[in-house]
């Protein structure tokens, strides 16, 4: 029970978890939180299957790339929510619609 | 111990890590208190963590602690505090209007079910060695040496632009 399938059944439901979170929240930072589950979920899907492969550093590195990566686009959304926030004075992301603040 | 025994105990750690992480992310996904979504993330990225020591990538699990709880959750409860709105918004939106999406993400959700449950159940690897830091750090100074300083450019080009995108807005 504790080989793979049992660690792609949490990271199944991890993804699944995170794209609902994508698709259902309003806030920015909700939206945020969603993408951060969806990065987990890939990243240990990444060192399970190295791990299967017999070559696991192959994936551990690219889960190290992932979660860096994961790092940039945190910054990145937050900053953005922060202007969306100055202009329109919301975080609610359907209230954002227009290109040139 | 008696091997069978330390085997029985380890499988049940990893059931509790692996209920504590879904049922945080659970609590991430429908709570309607952003600041609570915020905090349970909390459970699920060390989870997370956790379930990466039983995968033998102890590197991995410290720079998911460092990284993820240590910057990016820090990161996201910066943001729901600094954006006085950020529970003011009604957290989500009617189950009606995503309707659609529901059902699509129920049939990714099946299909990925098919897709596990097809496995061998044996899929194991049990006497496959893990790699070490030793190995990893190896790998990060020889093949993948340039996307690791293409990786160091980017988190500062990301910091600078963040910055000067913010400044340029509030002024």
């Amino acid at each position: 029970m504790s080989g793979a399938p049992w660690f792609w059944t949490v990271s199944c439901g991890l993804f699944l978890l995170g794209g609902w979170c994508v698709v259902r929240r309003k806030n920015a930072i909700g939206i945020l939180m969603g993408v951060e589950l969806i990065l987990n979920a890939a990243a240990l899907n990444f060192v399970v299957a190295a791990r299967l492969r017999g070559d696991p550093v192959d994936g551990q590195v690219v889960s190290i790339f992932v979660i860096l990566l994961a790092a940039a686009e945190a910054v990145v959304v937050f900053a953005a929510s922060v202007v969306v926030y100055q202009l329109f004075h919301t975080a609610d992301v359907d209230a954002v619609r227009d290109l040139k603040g | 111990m008696r091997p069978a025994m330390q085997a029985t105990v380890r499988e049940f750690i990893l059931m509790a890590v692996s209920c504590v992480t879904l049922a945080s992310a659970i609590v991430v996904v429908f709570s309607r208190n952003i600041v609570r979504s915020a905090f349970s993330l909390f459970g699920t990225l060390a989870g997370v963590a956790a379930l990466y020591v039983f995968l033998e990538a102890e590197l991995l699990a410290g720079v998911q602690v460092l990284v993820y709880v240590g910057g990016i959750q820090v990161l996201i409860l910066f943001g729901v505090m600094l954006i006085p709105q950020s529970y003011e918004v009604e957290v989500s939106r009617p189950a009606w209007k995503t309707f659609p999406a529901f059902m699509v993400l129920a049939g990714l959700g099946w299909i990925l079910y098919r897709t596990v449950a097809a496995l061998p159940p044996e899929t194991s690897w049990v006497g496959r060695e893990a790699g070490g830091m030793r190995a990893i750090g190896d790998a990060l100074l020889g093949p993948y040496l340039l996307p690791f300083e293409l990786i160091s450019l980017l988190l500062v080009g990301a910091l600078i632009g963040a910055v000067v995108w913010v400044r340029q807005v509030v002024r």
